[in-house]
C-alpha cells in the first residue's frame, strides 16, 4: 500500500531525536509480551521513520504495530531523548485515516456506535443509574461527566460517587444527554470525528453554563483538561478527577471513614491518570485517609505496568498476556484486592483476573464502603463480612 | 538465504521464534550508530542446545551469525555487516540461581543488568558495574563487551566480576568455562578471552557472576572548575589520595550547556564540572567526601556543593546520563562517540590536548565521562552533507585516537572496537599481536562466521 507520512517540523524533530538506544526495553509492555524489538517504541520509532523515508511500505505488519502500541506513554518515562513517542503514533494514525488505510474495522465499529448512539458500547443506559439521574437538578454549575464504561457497564461507581457528592452537600448534575468525550477516537487518529464529539460536549457545557466538571474516568479527565481549552478557550471550566475530589473531602473531614476496611490492598496507578495526567499522590492518600493497609507493586507510579485496556480491541490476547502480568506481580504482593481509579482499567482488571485475585475495585466505592455510604462491595463478597 | 536452510532453522526453533519479515530484517540491522546492515534473518534460540544447532548449520554453510543482546552497542557491534542471521538472545532471559551463601548468581545471557539488580534487591545484594544503558543491556552483551559504567572507577568492568560461562563455540560445541570459587588457576583462562571478545569467539548462553552487598551509604557532590584541565587534575589527585570514590563523572561546558536547555536545570557559570560519589559505611562517607571537597579547591574548584538529598543525587545522574543526547541541541546530524582511555595521572593532559584538537580543526568536541578511571568520551560533532566539516571531523577523530595512544592509552575503554573503531586498532596494537589475536579467532571459528569483519581492520582500512 502506498503511504507515506509527512510531518511536521515539531514531529520530525521528536522523531529524529530516537537514537534507539534501547532503553525503551525495560518498559514498553508489547515488547516484553512479544520480546521482538519492532513491537517496542525503538521499532516504532525506526519502522515510521521508514515509512517516512519510502524504505519500507504499509502492509499489515506495519499496520499491527501501529495499532498495538497501547499509547501507554511507558517508554516516555525511561526516554533519555525524551521522545515523544504517543504523539508520533497518534499523528501516523491520523495520517493514515485522513488517507483512509486506518484505523482497523474493529475500531471503526466502535466509531459508528458513537455517531449512531452517542456512546462507544452501543448502550442503553442502565435503569437504575437512570432513575438516579432523573432525581438530580436540571442545572448547576458543577456537573460529573459520567463517560461510557462507568455509565453503561458500572452505574454502580456513578451512583455511589453521586450519593458522596450529596453526603457532602455539594449540588451537582450530569448532562443529561452526554456523549462520550470521544478521547479514544483521538486516540485512533480519528481527528475529525474527535473534535466533532468534544465540539458537541462544549456546547452542552456552554448550555448549562458549567464551571466545574468531575470525572471518573481519567481519559475525559485529560480531554477536557487538556484538549477542551484549545477547542473551545472561552469556556473556562475547572477539571477535577474524581480522585482529586474526594481526597480533598476526606482530607478536610468532609467526608469521614466510618467502617474499618479489613484488608490489604494495592493500588494500579492507571496510564491515563497516572503519566498523562500526573496524578499519582491523590488516590494514594484517599487509600491512607480511609485507613486501608496498602502494598505498592514493585512497578508503580511512572512505571507502573500497563493493562493493556486500550488495546482489547482487537488485540485481545495480547491484552491478556499484559494482565496476566500485571496480576502476576500482584499475587507475589499478597493482597486482598488491586483497587484502581479508571472504569476502563477496572473493567479490564476485572474481566481478566485470574481465580486467585481475590478483588478488584474501584476507589470510588472502596471509600463508599469506607465511609458507610454505601453496605457492600459487590467484587469482593464474603471476605469482608 | 536459501529456503532450504530457513526450514532447516525452522525447524530448529519452531515458526515462532524466525522472522524473515521486510521490517524485522530492517530493524534487527541496526544499533544506535550510524552502521547498519542486512540481516537475511532473525532467529531467537531458547536453549544452548538451539545456539549449538543453529552454529554447526551456519558453519556447514558458511554463513555469518551475529549475537545480539539489546543492541545498545555503541560501536556498531552487533550489526549484520555482511548477510547473515541475527541471532537473538533476548527470549534466553531467565535468571536461573541466586546463591546467596557463595555471594553469585547464575543467568542466561538476555537478562538485563537492571532485572538482576532488582531482583538481587531485597537480598540487599547487587552486580555493581553499571553501564549507563544498565536498564535494558543485557548481561550476555555486557560480557561479550567487558563493559564498564560510572561505577567502574572503584568496582572495575565485568571481567573483574564474571566467574565462569556457558558458551557455544562456532562449531558448536557448548562448553562451560570458569569455577564457582572466588579464585582459581586450573589452566589458561577461557573466561577471560571470551569476555570483552566482542561475540567473536563464542556465544555466551550464561552468565556465573559475583555479587556483593549494596554499600550502607551513598552521597554525591559537584564540584565547578573554569576549565576541563583543574577538574581532571582535581580528579587524580582524589584518585591516588587513598579516598576510594565510587565515581568522578567530568562534563565539560558545551555538555553542561546543552544539558541544562535539555532539562531546564541550572548549573553555575564554568568551564567544567566533576560529579563525585562516595560510597560505603555511614560514618566513613562524609569524611571522604569532605577531603575530595577539598581536593578540589586547592586544584581551583569555583564551587563544591554537595548534595542534600538522594532526589538531588538522582537529579544528577539523570543529567549524567542524558548528556549524550542532549548534544542534539547543537544541531550536528553526525556524532562520533569515542571511548579513549588513559593512565590517570595522563587525564589533565588528555583532556587540554582535546582542547586543542578541537580548535585547531574548527570542530565541536564536547566531552564528558568516567573521568575517575581515565575513560573520556569526547564526541566528535559534523554535518555529513557539509565535506570541509566532515574531513575535519576525521582529522580531529584521528588526532584524538593518535594522542590517547601517544600517552599510553587504548582507543576503547569500554564500548569495544566493532565495526567504528576497527581501523584504529593497528594504532594499538602491532601487527604481532594482531596476528596472535587472528589466530586465535580462526582456531575457534575456522570458517570466520561468528561475527565477521569487527574488531580488526578491513584490508582496505589497514
Ligand atoms: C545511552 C547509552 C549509554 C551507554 N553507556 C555505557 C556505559 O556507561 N558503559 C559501557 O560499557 N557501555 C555503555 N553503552 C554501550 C552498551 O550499552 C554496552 O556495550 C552493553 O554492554 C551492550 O550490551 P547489549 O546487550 O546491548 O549488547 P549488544 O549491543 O547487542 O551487543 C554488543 C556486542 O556483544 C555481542 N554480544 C551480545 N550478546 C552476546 C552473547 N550472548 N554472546 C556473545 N556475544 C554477544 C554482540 O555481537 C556485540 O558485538 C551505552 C550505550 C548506550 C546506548
Ligand atoms: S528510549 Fe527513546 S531514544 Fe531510546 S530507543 Fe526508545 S524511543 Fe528511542
Ligand atoms: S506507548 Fe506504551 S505500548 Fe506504545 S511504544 Fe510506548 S511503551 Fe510501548
Amino acid at each position: 500500500m502506498n503511504f507515506r507520512p509527512t510531518f511536521s517540523k515539531e514531529i520530525n524533530y521528536e522523531l529524529n531525536k530516537c537514537f534507539r538506544c534501547s532503553f525503551c526495553r525495560s518498559q514498553c509492555p508489547i515488547y516484553q509480551s512479544k520480546l521482538n524489538e519492532t513491537w517496542n517504541a525503538r521499532g516504532r520509532m525506526l519502522m515510521v521513520q521508514l515509512l517516512r523515508n519510502g524504505t519500507i511500505t504499509l502492509d499489515d505488519n506495519v499496520l499491527h504495530r501501529i495499532y498495538t502500541c497501547a499509547l501507554c506513554k511507558s517508554c516516555e518515562e525511561i526516554c533519555p531523548g525524551l521522545v515523544k513517542v504517543t504523539d508520533i503514533i497518534r499523528e501516523t494514525r491520523r495520517q493514515l485515516a485522513e488517507a483512509k488505510l486506518g484505523p482497523l474495522p474493529e475500531h471503526m465499529q466502535m466509531s459508528e456506535n458513537i455517531s449512531k448512539t452517542g456512546n462507544v458500547l452501543s448502550k442503553q443506559r442502565p435503569p437504575e443509574l437512570q432513575e438516579a439521574i432523573d432525581n438530580l437538578p436540571q442545572r448547576s454549575h458543577t456537573i460529573i461527566f459520567m463517560g461510557c464504561v462507568a455509565q453503561y457497564v458500572y452505574p454502580k461507581q456513578l451512583i455511589t460517587l453521586f450519593k458522596i457528592m450529596r453526603e457532602v452537600g455539594l449540588e451537582f448534575t450530569v448532562l443529561r444527554d452526554e456523549t462520550c468525550c470521544g478521547n479514544f477516537l483521538n486516540e485512533l487518529g480519528l481527528r475529525e470525528e474527535f473534535l466533532k464529539a468534544l465540539a458537541e460536549n462544549a456546547e452542552r457545557l456552554r448550555r448549562l453554563r458549567v464551571e466545574k466538571i468531575i470525572t471518573l474516568c481519567p481519559m475525559c479527565y485529560n480531554t477536557f483538561k487538556h484538549d477542551l481549552p484549545e477547542l473551545a478557550p472561552e469556556l473556562k471550566v475547572a477539571v477535577q478527577h474524581s480522585t482529586q475530589f474526594l481526597e480533598e473531602v476526606l482530607r478536610n473531614q468532609i467526608l469521614k471513614p466510618t467502617r474499618p476496611l479489613k484488608m490489604k490492598l494495592t493500588y494500579k496507578d492507571p496510564c491515563h491518570l497516572g503519566r498523562y495526567a500526573k496524578i499519582y499522590d491523590e488516590p494514594r492518600n484517599i487509600l491512607e485517609l480511609i485507613g486501608a493497609e496498602t502494598v505498592e507493586p514493585e512497578r508503580s507510579r511512572e512505571f507502573s505496568r500497563c493493562c493493556g485496556g486500550t488495546i482489547r480491541i482487537p488485540y485481545s490476547d495480547l491484552r491478556n498476556s499484559l494482565s496476566n502480568r500485571f496480576f502476576e506481580d500482584v499475587l507475589k504482593m499478597k493482597v486482598d484486592g488491586v483497587v484502581t481509579a479508571c472504569p476502563s482499567c477496572f473493567h479490564n482488571l476485572y474481566s481478566t483476573a485470574p481465580y486467585d485475585i481475590r478483588g478488584v475495585f474501584d476507589i470510588v466505592e472502596i471509600v463508599g464502603y469506607a465511609t458507610g455510604i454505601i453496605d457492600r462491595l459487590e467484587e469482593l463478597t464474603g471476605l469482608l463480612e | 538465504m536459501d529456503q532450504r536452510y530457513i526450514d532447516e532453522l525452522t525447524g530448529i526453533v519452531g515458526a515462532e521464534n524466525i522472522s524473515t519479515e521486510i521490517l524485522e530484517l530492517e530493524v534487527y540491522s541496526r544499533d544506535p550508530t550510524v552502521v547498519k546492515g542486512r540481516a537475511e534473518v532473525i532467529i531467537w534460540p531458547r536453549t544452548p542446545e538451539d545456539v549449538s544447532e543453529i552454529l554447526r548449520l551456519a558453519n556447514k554453510i558458511k554463513k555469518p551469525v551475529y549475537p545480539r543482546g539489546a543492541g545498545s552497542s555503541l560501536c556498531g557491534g552487533p550489526v549484520p555487516v555482511k548477510p547473515g542471521i541475527v541471532l537473538c538472545m533476548e527470549r534466553m532471559n531467565r535468571i536461573l540461581e541466586i546463591d546467596i551463601e557463595n555471594l553469585q548468581f547464575l543467568a542466561e545471557a538476555g537478562v538485563s543488568i537492571r532485572e538482576i539488580n532488582d531482583t538481587l534487591k531485597p537480598h540487599s545484594l547487587f552486580i555493581p558495574p553499571d553501564p549507563a544503558s544498565e536498564v535494558s543491556c543485557t548481561i550476555g552483551g555486557c560480557v561479550a563487551n567487558n563493559a564498564g559504567g560510572i561505577h567502574a572507577v572503584k568496582y572495575g568492568t565485568f571481567r573483574d566480576w564474571v566467574l565462569g560461562l556457558e558458551i557455544v563455540l562456532p562449531t558448536g560445541e557448548i562448553i562451560t568455562t570458569g569455577t564457582r570459587t572466588r579464585k582459581s588457576v586450573s589452566g589458561y583462562d577461557l573466561t577471560g578471552l571470551i569476555t570483552g571478545s566482542e561475540g567473536t569467539l563464542a556465544v555466551i548462553t550464561k552468565v556465573r557472576a559475583k555479587l556483593t552487598p549494596l554499600p550502607e551509604s551513598r552521597m554525591v557532590m559537584t564540584a565547578f572548575f573554569s576549565n576541563p584541565e583543574d577538574a581532571g587534575k582535581a580528579s587524580f589527585k582524589i584518585m591516588v589520595g587513598n579516598l576510594n570514590p565510587s565515581a568522578i563523572e567530568l562534563l565539560d561546558k558545551t555538555t553542561m550547556d546543552t544539558i541544562s536547555q535539555y532539562l531546564r536545570m541550572k548549573f553555575p557559570p564554568a568551564g567544567a564540572m566533576l560529579i563525585i560519589e562516595f560510597d560505603g559505611p555511614i560514618n566513613e562517607v562524609p569524611d571522604r567526601l569532605g577531603k575530595a571537597g577539598s581536593i578540589c579547591k586547592d586544584e581551583g574548584a569555583i564551587e563544591v556543593k554537595v548534595s542534600e538529598s538522594e532526589e538531588e543525587s538522582l537529579k544528577l545522574w539523570t543529567a549524567r546520563k542524558t548528556a549524550f543526547q542532549s548534544l542534539a541541541i547543537l544541531g550536528k546530524a553526525s556524532i562520533l562517540i569515542e571511548d579513549i582511555t588513559v593512565p590517570i595521572s595522563k587525564v589533565p593532559e588528555m583532556l587540554r590536548r582535546i582542547q586543542e584538537i578541537s580548535k585547531k580543526n574548527n570542530t565541536l568536541i564536547p566531552t564528558f565521562g568516567h573521568v575517575g578511571d581515565g575513560n573520556l568520551h569526547p564526541h566528535v560533532l559534523y554535518d555529513e552533507e557539509n565535506s570541509d566539516e566532515y574531513t575535519r571531523a576525521m582529522n580531529a577523530t584521528d588526532e584524538i585516537f593518535k594522542t590517547a595512544i601517544e600517552l599510553g592509552g587504548t582507543i576503547s575503554g569500554e564500548h569495544g572496537v566493532g565495526v567504528l573503531k576497527r581501523k584504529f586498532f593497528p594504532l594499538e596494537h602491532r601487527a604481532e599481536e594482531i596476528m596472535l589475536m587472528k589466530r586465535i579467532k580462526s582456531l575457534l571459528d575456522p570458517n570466520n562466521i561468528l561475527n565477521p569483519d569487527k574488531i580488526f581492520p578491513l584490508e582496505a582500512e589497514a
